[in-house]
């Protein structure tokens, strides 16, 4: 759609443990119409597996990264830092874009994801209207104004 | 004659008679013979008898001849008749026989003269007490000695006759006495001095009288010799101690001057040429007096000299006196003098010793001079105990003046009890003199002319003068030092007092650690009597094994400069007790130097029940510091859980809180129809609670972590971040029409993120509680009155200032939540933030007038934390 690139499927790449945030986040999502294809990892584990292509999504083919991972950080099994580290030190989703996206308002967690290479750390806020709002802003940035590093 | 009969009368005599028989025999025989009658033998006899016997015989034999003659002889032949015929013949041999009988007896007299005065002459020369001899001039032999020389010389007159008189000469002289031998005129007397040789070898002097003579027949010299050895000697020692004398005089440091009855100068010494500034040649002939003596002393002197010449007094012979003399140059200057007279003969001579004490006599004026500017009293005794001199410090001391002690006993000073004492004292000293204090050990008083008594220090100096024996006292009162010594006996019996008071044990050591105090609080402590203690070393009171470090620790101490110090800094000090119990010590010490040595004094606590007490602590701050670790513990892991938890609770609570806001707001959204204005109201109140829990969350978890987290201080710009927050809320709410100051270039000094969150809080709730005001109005400024603090002013709701207490309360509210927003929690994290500053944070404000929210940071160097 977008002149010169590739003609993909934008993936967002949703890692949320929380059946109902992940409901209102894809609500957010078509609501402002962001319908791309939204992949949600339940823990950290289906996270790597689908980035990866091991495990669960043993077969997919790991060059085919999504646009951006919305990444929150209470996960179980492994947590949204975890996930982050192993991202960053593999090669091939070194340069993924990652947005933490959590309610944590801790500044620990902020300067963590930071250090751990997150692009972008965004609060979860409780009113749905700003949620929806930064939900959108969200998409509209990483999806169409941001450009990934190309994956090989 | 060779035949050697005695002379005496009886043999002459005899002699005679026996010569004229043996004519008259001889005669008769003869006769016979011949016819003629002769007496011619009775001639020879009478000769022979006269020869032989002298006159007396020679007149016997005479007489017994001619009556031999006419008796026997001449006819008539056995008669005295006289007939012609024998007349003749015997008046030839009368008168011839008388004659030859007196001839003979001229002869013999003459002759016995001659050997009587030769025989004197002999006695004389044999007998001289001097040795004298007669010796040839040609052969030098002797020819006769006397009986003094035989003994003189120890030769015998057999020696002597047949030695020369070189034998008795030395063998030097020999050619000197040759020559004066030969070349003396003959009858000149050679008087001379020569060295004899005795027979023993002593040499000694001889004086030589001769005289040339002719004896038996040779030219001899008659020599008489005088031995002068003695009279040499004598002569020498004389000459020698005149040269002694003279040496004396000589060299005599005083001048030495005689004068004769007249006066005038006889002799004059080198010293006093040297005294007078003359010279001896100048001086000698001159009258004294004229030369040496002041012109107005000169009478008196004559006078003196007169009186004395004509009535043999002379008072002032024998005595030293001083006079004034005069030099040659005219100036006077005082002299020692003394004169005696030389000798008894008559006119008299004198002879004056003559001393120049100008300089004595200054040293006298120095001397009498330092005694009166003594600032001590100075009094001079003689033996006696008269006193000869005094100072003005003596008058002022004892309240005389100086005329009413000198010349008076110096017991008088002295108060009336001590006074037999004293002068026992004085001969005492007198006997064994030496500088020194009086009365050692006992008290002295001086007794002044008012009669009151002092107390006076006395040293006594013996001063040997001209005068004799004289003692130097000094006196010094000494009622003040008595005085002072009285306070200080005083002010030491209140020190041992305390000492011996004190609680604590006190003990003073001498720098070989002998003990020299030891308190009563010692005595008890080491159960030792302190006169036991006296004798001992401090080391009796160290247990074994800390003698040797300790002793260390004193000496060190010894050499630092430092006067006390505890000796906590020793670590744990033991003291040992008369049983052997050791136990432990408080000690501090403290050094002193007196009189060169040093002295330790340590004072002692026995802390046996302190230091249980001590353990006793220590077991419980153990404890209660095992409970506190326990309970920092318990705390860090609550603190951890706290931490945990609020993370939870940002993390956790907020979702449902999310969830129930979402689906409120979908259902809301996707039932829009199906739902009543009711419905929708119960919806929307459902989302706002949500909305306000979610701020409580955030605010209850700001104000925890605002108490938790670390100040990190700095300057921070105050208007700075006042300005983005403002900005910030408008751009949140563009609508508003707001006032908005704030005044530039204010900093503070503190933790930047809490004071950004003070800011806001403030800053926030201006915003919100001015949101019904139509010119609402928010200032951030500073107010120096106001404590120097920063405010946050507007003109909103403001609030009843008799709640202002509970304006900082957490989740206290002034205003219901229908009035305004707001949990309640903004302005105690304000209160908490502020008060970790340690700084101030106060409220002024009245109902619908607005609101100044001050706050104060202490300066900078004046802040402390809560923490």
């Amino acid at each position: 759609m977008w002149g010169s690139r590739e003609m993909r499927n934008k993936v967002i790449l949703l890692v949320e443990d929380n059946p109902r945030d992940e409901a209102l986040t894809l609500r957010a999502l078509k609501k402002n119409n962001i319908a791309n294809d939204v992949v949600i990892a339940r823990d950290g584990v289906e996270a790597l597996d689908y980035l990866f292509g091991t495990g669960k999504y043993e077969g997919r083919d790991p060059v085919d990264l999504p646009q951006v991972v919305m990444l929150d950080l209470k996960l179980p099994k492994i947590d949204g830092l975890q996930v982050l580290r192993q991202l960053r030190a593999n090669e091939n989703t070194r340069r993924l874009p990652v947005v933490v996206f959590t309610s944590s308002s801790e500044e620990e967690d902020m300067m963590k994801s930071y250090d751990l290479g997150a692009n972008s750390y965004v609060r979860k806020p409780v009113d749905f209207e700003q949620f929806s709002e930064a939900t959108r802003q969200l998409g509209m940035y990483w999806l169409l104004l941001n450009e990934a590093a190309p994956s090989d | 004659m060779i035949v050697k009969l005695p002379r005496t009368a009886f043999f002459r005599y005899f002699a005679a008679i026996l010569a004229v028989l043996s004519a008259l025999l001889v005669t008769l025989q003869i006769d016979e013979l011949r016819e003629r009658r002769s007496l011619s033998l009775f001639f020879v006899a009478v000769i022979f008898a006269t020869w032989y016997g002298g006159l007396g015989p020679g007149l016997t034999a005479f007489v017994l001849s001619v009556i031999s003659g006419e008796y026997v002889i001449f006819p008539p032949r056995y008669s005295f008749d006289l007939s012609w015929e024998s007349a003749y013949p015997l008046l030839t041999f009368i008168p011839l026989t008388l004659l030859i009988v007196g001839l003979f007896s001229a002869l013999q007299f003459r002759a016995a003269i001659l050997r009587a005065s030769e025989a004197r002459y002999r006695f004389l020369f044999d007998n001289n007490p001097m040795p004298m001899w007669v010796f040839d001039r040609e052969s030098l032999y002797f020819m006769a000695v006397n009986e003094a020389a035989i003994l003189h010389y120890g030769y015998s007159k057999e020696e002597f006759l047949s030695m020369t008189i070189l034998d008795i000469r030395p063998k030097e002289d020999h050619l000197a006495l040759r020559a004066d031998i030969l070349n003396k005129a003959p009858n000149a007397a050679l008087p001379g001095v020569w060295k004899h040789l005795k027979k023993n070898g002593s040499a000694i002097d001889v004086e030589i009288t001769a005289h040339e003579l002719n004896f038996e027949g040779k030219t001899a010299r008659l020599v008489l010799a005088n031995d002068i050895t003695e009279r040499k000697l004598a002569e020498n020692a004389r000459r020698e101690s005149e040269m002694r004398v003279r040496a004396i005089v000589d060299n005599a440091l005083d001048g030495i001057i005689v004068i004769d009855h007249e006066g005038l100068i006889a002799a004059f010494n080198p010293a006093a040429e040297r005294i007078f500034g003359r010279r001896s040649e100048d001086a000698i002939g001159r009258e004294m007096a004229a030369l040496l003596i002041p012109e107005s002393q000169r009478e008196a002197h004559r006078l003196g000299l007169e009186h004395y010449c004509a009535t043999g007094y002379g008072p002032i012979l024998g005595k030293r006196i001083e006079v004034d003399a005069m030099r040659a140059d005219g100036t006077e200057f005082p002299v020692e003098l003394a004169i005696t007279r030389i000798g008894t003969n008559d006119p008299p001579t004198f002879a004056g010793i003559v001393r120049d004490i100008s300089e004595r006599k200054q040293s006298d004026e120095r001397f009498r001079q330092v005694i009166e500017g003594a600032p001590n009293g100075m009094v001079m005794v003689d033996h006696q105990g008269t006193i000869g001199l005094v100072n003005t410090q003596i008058e002022n001391l004892f309240g005389y003046s100086r005329g009413e002690l000198l010349g008076k006993r110096i017991e008088m000073l002295v108060p009336e009890r001590y006074r037999g004492r004293h002068s026992g004292f004085r001969e005492g000293f007198m006997l064994d003199p030496e500088t020194r204090s009086m009365g050692s050990g006992r008290d002295l008083f001086g007794l002044r002319k008012d009669g009151t008594e002092f107390p006076v220090e006395i040293g006594l100096n013996p001063l040997r003068m001209e005068q004799g024996m004289m003692v130097l006292g000094t006196v010094v009162d000494i009622t003040e030092r008595k005085r002072i010594e009285e306070a200080m006996r005083r002010s030491q019996e209140q020190l041992a007092g305390i000492i011996d008071s004190a609680m604590d044990a006190i003990i003073t050591v001498d720098s070989e650690q002998h003990i020299v105090l030891f308190n009563s609080a010692a005595e008890k402590m080491f159960r030792y009597p302190a006169s036991e203690a006296m004798d001992q070393t401090l080391e009796r009171f160290i247990p074994e094994k800390f003698r040797g470090s300790h002793h260390n620790h004193i000496k060190d101490f010894g050499r630092t400069h430092v006067t006390r110090r505890s000796m906590a800094s020793l670590g744990a000090i033991f003291g040992l007790r008369s049983d052997g119990e050791e136990f432990p010590i408080e000690a501090s010490i403290s050094q002193l130097e007196s009189d060169g040595q040093k002295f330790y004094t340590v004072i002692l606590r026995d802390i046996t029940e302190r230091k249980v007490a001590e353990a006793q602590n220590r077991k419980l701050h153990e404890t209660l510091e095992k409970r506190v670790v326990e309970r920092t513990a318990e705390l860090q892991a609550a603190n951890k859980e706290l931490e945990a938890f609020s993370y939870s609770v940002s993390h956790d609570l907020r979702a449902p809180l999310r969830h129930i806001n979402g689906f409120s707001l979908a259902l809301l959204e996707e039932y829009e129809t199906k739902l009543d204005d009711t419905g929708k109201g119960y919806l929307r109140e459902v989302r706002d609670a949500s909305k306000e829990m979610a701020q409580l969350i955030d605010d209850v978890l700001q104000l925890a972590r605002v108490t938790r987290s670390e100040l990190h201080r700095e300057k921070v710009d105050l208007s700075g971040i006042a300005s983005d927050i403002l900005d910030r809320l408008k751009k949140r709410e563009p609508d508003r029409a707001i006032k908005i100051i704030v005044e530039e270039g204010l900093a503070g000094y503190g933790d930047r993120r809490l004071l950004a969150i003070v800011l806001t809080n403030l800053l926030e709730n201006a915003w919100k509680f001015t949101e019904k005001r139509e010119n609402a109005e928010i200032v951030f400024g500073r107010d120096p009155k106001k404590g120097g603090g920063w405010f946050v002013r507007d003109n909103g709701a403001g609030f009843d200032m008799a709640y202002s207490d509970k304006l900082f309360g957490t989740f206290q509210r002034l205003h219901s939540a229908n009035e305004f927003d707001g949990t309640g929690v903004g302005l105690a994290t304000v209160q908490r933030i502020i008060n970790r500053h340690g700084g101030r944070v106060w409220a002024e404000g009245a109902v619908n007038e607005g609101a100044v929210f001050y706050f104060a940071l202490p300066d900078v160097g004046e802040q402390g934390d809560e923490e």
